[in-house]
């Protein structure tokens, strides 16, 4: 194939790809298919046919039309940042398609590869999939396979039609000779190279491709960031949304986006057992919530907020005592929980306002130094942000595990919630007309029918049935995925009845909605589920991707579990409460209780949770597959998209210095002088038969590589002879002659050189009548031979046909019958007798 | 201040590459000002292979090795064809080798062309062969080096540039006309001067001496048609009685202050006219030549008329140069001491010249044998229409 038609084609495949990675990012194919139909009407009918074809001056009239239809748009959404990038997208693949109707020249490919470029700049702006990734690398190698066939083309396409040209003497008007004034003019004469000359081009495309692949991220983690990696840009056009801590619970955003974990340190929570002063065991560490707010009551149009302008409460004070709690949970474990909690960055783009804390419900015995506050009508523990900015370290006793669990039930802080709340928390919304949330409501009772009778009106069995349909029947996925399927539904509506699948905001909100339509209080908790355990220290680290949203339905006494029913025990009460609290080092006294004459009455909230795990996904083989492209969302969330000044100095920067930390290094030649020595059994795992496996083996590979790449070089290197038919086609004669003298019984001996051979021969043919004539024949051939062969010469068209004339006639004469000798005369004969 | 050198093997960033690095630039510096990884990660996929092409252009031009074929002289107006072989010594293959030569007019107005070649693709232990071509209209020598080997390969965006000195000199010798018929009657009437000529009777001149190849101007009925057929080409019979006719051609290249383009092309037409007479000249032979120009200097060629003083005076006549002083009369005066009496005598001269003016030739009127032999020499005005009587430049 010809240079400019595999350019053409590499170009083409570059253009889609580019407007490919456009397109995906704004799950707009139209683009990519406009530059598919472009590309390959430009490629048949103007280069390969060249039927049609756009001179420079229509070109540059269609692209200004194209450029100002482009401008009108964004001059139309100047404010709106997604339909201005959107613009500016049409505008590149709209000149793109321009261009490939266009007469083709080097600059005519080179604009078309500029375009395509920065429609992948333009996605990278706009781009949060991991897909972009993969794409970029498809991309970066059809783009140095592109250019570098450009590079030759370009190279080859100026030597053909360039001159260098100079004018010796300026010729006067009346020159008498003027062949005397020509131009001294050079030009490169260009052999036309096959196709074969651009064999192993991919050789250095594979190598470019490969060494960026090395180079580019260890500049992306090299780079010094300068603020937290999240993108203030994206964020602010509301292109890009995180996992991320909020006590506002919305499902109403872009149609089509995708929620991406933000891994930034929160806090760090221990857990001690008060009776034993050890770290608490706890066993199910994922299922550990820590609550932070659920102020937002009402529901309208995919958004949760809060009617009430009240200012909060702020008690320096717990919600329940130490003496209360255990007196209403005698059975449950005393867990102190101390939490170190990052600051939040309060100036800058990045800047977050937050004044929520997180606690383990229920808690008591609140210890902190600096300024943190319960505020017991809206439940939630607080910080005033003018104190965010600093490292808040604060801790609390907890009843909420029990046999290293935590529970699911716990008891009001207050005694009674007040009529409007209880309200908010049935609330739903009313649209008009039509019920805003008829596929839901339909959905949740028919889920409540199908309980068995005596349980349709246990609260506990209703919510269990309605969070498990959620969560368990295999209906509804989890997905960081924003998707709506119409626009004009409520979401949690169009969660239900259409898409199915969202993220833990989705199953929150949907759940609670679902209580409410069956008469069950309910609110939507938001704070953070799990963390990274140490089990050294018995420390978890929450990141900001562990933020997680939850619902309490509000279960009246009468049907909270026996197990959860309280004991009062005031005995154990008495003897427990000095003690622990001067175990635990908790200031201030023990107040008297309040409410133990009336915990009776209380009501508790059960926690629900119906966001499926990911794990929970079926092993099928495209649940895999998304699995993978789940893992691999995460990766680029947490590595390319996450990375922040935090990340960086952590994992790059800190391990880095450490190489450099002699301390560092003499630690770890102790521990290796240690394990050598054997007196740290924690290095038994050293083996030193492994050691000498893995040493040979690696010697093996080492020269078998080493072996194996000289093999290939003398191959390589001994091909062309080999196959060198050139040689043997311009020889050929000279095997045809031997063959020839073969036949007549000549056969040269092995000690014989060709000329020597040919020379006997000679002798011998000079001999004979028949072949007389032709005794010169092998001398003068064997001359061409040694001619061909040593001497490079090259023969001829005539030369080929001379020689072909005489070996014919010289077989011709072998195969003559020798004369017989004359008859003898009959007086011979008898005197001979 | 001297002005430092540039290195001639160098590693230089293309234009190409400076817009690469200025895009490179403007997404570093939108990629940090609003916090896009992505864009920190375009950037790196651009500093790849910037990093690439940096790389393979410095390791491809390392193995590879040059050379240049060039023909010595040619003469003005022929086509030039400069072979340029370029072997890959290294294990890699090249790609994109681009070999630049300089061809620099050295007697002249130092006229500069860069021509090159362009070797797409140089396989490992391969010797390839390219040749740029052209024609070279001016007399005169030509340097050609040295060769500058670049390679930009793959992406464009960085140039490696390595220089070989490899030097040659080109001598372009003058254009050769054509010598008209009146050339030949008006030397031989110079050549009998006032003696009578004595016409031939008959068919031929002189007895049959031998047979020998054709000659542009013999007559068609000297030729010998049996042998002419036997050996396939013109032979035609020689005779006794041949005219040797030794010639002395002196050429006054004189140019005036402020010369114009016209005074050059007088010049140039005197040198183009001296080579057609001396080349007739050598390919004739049997005969004595005396070249003397006085131009910038005076210089002098002389030996029996045969290929080596054709190339002889070629080089001569190539590198002759104009002057605005008169060097005519010292050439007159050397020339004519070595001449011998019988000699034709011919000066070609680009302005009019009066030889029997006595102050200004006084040295070779006062000499006798001088004397008689400038009233026989033949003066030729080639800043006149008189030269094209003898003469037909192509």
């Amino acid at each position: 194939m010809k240079l400019e038609r595999r350019l053409q084609i590499a170009v083409a495949i570059l253009a889609i790809c580019g407007s490919l990675i456009l397109g995906w990012e704004k799950y707009d194919l139209r683009l990519p298919l406009l530059t598919v139909v472009a590309a390959t009407v430009g490629f048949v009918l103007t280069d390969l046919k060249g039927w049609f074809q756009l001179g420079s001056g229509a070109a540059g009239l269609v692209g200004l039309t194209v450029t100002a239809l482009a401008l009108r748009d964004v001059y139309r959404n100047i404010d709106d940042k997604q339909a201005l990038f959107l613009a500016l997208s049409n505008l590149l693949v709209y000149l793109q398609a321009v261009l490939f109707v266009r007469q083709k020249a080097p600059r005519v490919y080179g604009m078309i590869a500029l375009l395509s470029f920065l429609q992948v700049a333009v996605s990278a702006v706009i781009s949060l999939s991991p897909l972009f990734g993969g794409l970029m690398v498809l991309y970066m190698f059809i783009a140095v396979y592109a250019l570098s066939l450009f590079l030759i083309y370009r190279e080859e396409y100026e030597q053909a039609r360039f001159k260098w040209q100079r004018n010796v003497a300026p010729q006067p008007p009346n020159a008498r000779w003027p062949l005397l004034y020509q131009p001294l003019v050079l030009q490169g004469r260009q052999k036309r190279h096959a196709a074969s000359r651009l064999r192993g081009l991919w050789g250095p495309t594979m190598r470019t491709g490969l060494i960026t692949l090395l180079v580019a991220p260890l500049v992306f983690v090299t780079v010094p960031r300068t603020s937290s990696s999240r993108d203030s840009w994206s964020a602010g056009t509301g292109l890009q949304s995180t996992i991320a801590f909020t006590e506002d619970v919305s499902l109403v955003g872009d149609e089509f986006t995708q929620v991406l974990q933000d891994p930034e340190k929160v806090f760090v929570a221990r857990f001690r057992d008060v009776r034993t002063a050890q770290n608490y065991p706890i066993l199910d560490r994922d299922n550990i919530y820590f609550r932070g707010s659920s102020r937002r009551l009402i529901y309208r149009n995919g958004e949760w907020y809060s009617d009430s302008d009240r200012l909060p409460q702020l008690e320096h004070a717990d919600p329940i005592s130490p003496f209360e709690a255990a007196q209403v949970s005698p059975t449950n474990d005393l867990v102190a929980v101390g939490i170190e909690i990052e600051p939040l960055p309060t100036h800058g783009p990045l800047r977050k306002v937050s004044d929520v804390l997180f606690a383990i419900y229920p808690f008591f015995g609140l210890e902190s130094q600096t300024h943190v506050y319960f505020d017991p009508f809206e439940e939630r523990l607080i910080c005033p942000e003018v104190f965010r900015s600093e490292r808040i370290t604060y801790q609390h006793v907890t009843t909420g595990f029990r046999s290293g669990q935590q529970l699911p039930l716990r008891w009001t802080t207050r005694t009674e919630l007040p009529p409007d709340e209880i309200r908010d928390l049935l609330s739903l919304p009313e649209g008009f007309g039509e019920d805003p949330l008829r596929g839901l409501k339909a959905v949740a009772a028919e889920v409540v029918a199908a309980l068995p009778e005596e349980e349709r009106n246990d609260p506990i069995a209703k919510a269990r049935a309605l969070e498990s349909h959620l969560r368990d029947s295999g209906i509804y996925s989890y997905s960081l995925s924003r998707r709506r399927s119409k626009s004009d539904l409520d979401p949690a509506e169009d969660f239900v009845v259409n898409t199915k699948s969202g993220h833990c905001e989705y199953f929150a909100t949907v759940l609670a909605l679902m209580l409410r339509s069956q008469g069950i209080p309910a609110r939507v908790v938001t704070g953070y589920k799990g963390g990274e355990w140490d089990f050294e220290t018995g420390s978890c680290l929450i990141r900001q991707w562990h933020a997680h949203a939850w619902v309490e339905a509000l279960i009246p006494p009468e049907y909270v579990p026996p197990e959860f029913q309280p004991r009062p025990d005031r005995a154990w009460a008495t003897s427990f409460s000095r003690r622990t609290r001067r175990a635990l080092g908790l200031s201030g006294r023990l107040r008297s209780n309040r409410w133990v004459e009336n915990y009776g009455v209380r009501s508790a909230w059960l926690r629900l949770d119906a966001t499926p795990g990911r794990a929970d996904l079926t092993a099928t083989t495209w649940s895999q597959v998304q699995h993978i492209g789940d893992m691999a969302e995460v990766l680029w969330s947490q590595y390319v998209l996450g990375m922040n000044p935090q990340t960086q100095r952590e994992r790059i920067y800190t391990p880095f210095a450490e190489l450099f930390d002699a301390h560092a290094w003499n630690m770890w030649w102790h521990d290796v002088k240690a394990s050598l020595s054997g007196a740290d059994s924690s290095y038994r795992w050293i083996s030193w038969q492994a050691g000498v496996v893995a040493f040979g083996a690696q010697l093996l590979l080492l020269f078998g590589y080493r072996g194996l790449r000289s093999w290939l070089r003398r191959k390589r290197t001994r091909a062309p002879e080999s196959t060198s038919t050139t040689s043997l086609s311009e020889i050929y004669f000279y095997r045809r002659l031997e063959q020839i003298l073969a036949e007549a019984d000549f056969h040269r001996r092995r000690t014989q050189t060709q000329r020597e051979f040919a020379l006997a021969v000679g002798a011998d043919l000079a001999e004979r009548p028949t072949t007389a004539a032709l005794a010169s024949v092998p001398r003068r051939l064997t001359e061409l031979f040694y001619r061909v062969r040593f001497g490079c010469h090259s023969l001829s068209e005539s030369e080929h046909a001379a020689i072909d004339q005489q070996l014919d006639a010289l077989q011709r004469a072998l195969n003559e019958p020798e004369p017989m000798p004359p008859a003898q005369q009959p007086e011979e004969l008898a005197a001979s007798g | 201040m001297s002005r430092r050198p540039r290195r001639q093997n160098r590693t230089t960033i293309t234009l190409e590459g400076w817009y690469f690095l200025g895009i490179m630039g403007f997404i570093l510096a939108g990629a940090l000002l609003r916090h896009m990884n992505l864009l920190i990660l375009l950037f790196g996929l651009m500093l790849g292979p910037m990093y690439v092409n940096w790389r393979i252009v410095a390791h491809s031009l390392r193995k590879i090795r040059v050379s240049r074929s060039a023909p010595s002289s040619i003469v003005a107006g022929e086509k030039l064809v400069v072979d340029i072989k370029a072997t890959n010594e290294g294990k890699r293959t090249s790609w994109a080798v681009r070999v630049d030569d300089k061809l620099t007019s050295v007697s002249f107005n130092g006229v500069t062309l860069r021509p090159g070649v362009l070797f797409s693709r140089i396989s490992p232990d391969e010797t390839l062969s390219e040749a740029y071509e052209g024609i070279v209209p001016a007399r005169g020598r030509y340097a050609l080096g040295p060769l500058k080997v670049t390679t930009r390969f793959p992406l464009g965006l960085v140039r490696r540039t390595v220089v070989h000195q490899v030097n040659d000199e080109i001598i372009v010798y003058p254009r050769i006309g054509q010598l008209t018929p009146a050339w030949k009657e008006r030397l031989q009437s110079t050549y009998h001067g006032s003696r009578p000529v004595k016409r031939q009777q008959g068919l031929m001149e002189g007895d049959f001496h031998a047979l020998r190849d054709y000659r542009h101007g013999d007559s068609q009925r000297w030729i010998h048609w049996r042998t002419t057929a036997r050996r396939g080409m013109p032979m035609v019979r020689q005779f006794e009685r041949q005219r040797h006719h030794d010639l002395a051609l002196l050429l006054n290249l004189w140019v005036p202050e402020g010369y114009t383009s016209a005074d050059l092309e007088c010049v140039e037409l005197a040198v183009s006219f001296a080579a057609t007479v001396v080349s007739d000249m050598c390919q004739r032979g049997q005969s004595q030549l005396l070249l003397g120009t006085a131009g910038a200097g005076v210089a002098i060629t002389r030996g029996p008329a045969s290929r080596g003083l054709l190339t002889e005076a070629m080089e001569h006549l190539a590198a002759v140069s104009a002057g605005t002083g008169d060097n005519l009369a010292r050439l007159l005066s050397d020339a004519l001491e070595q001449v011998p009496p019988h000699c034709d005598l011919v000066l070609v001269s680009t302005r009019g010249i009066d030889l029997t003016d006595h102050e200004r030739y006084g040295d070779i009127w006062q000499d006798s044998r001088k004397q008689s032999m400038l009233s026989k020499v033949l003066l030729i005005d080639a800043s006149g229409p008189e030269i094209f009587r003898y003469y037909q430049a192509t």
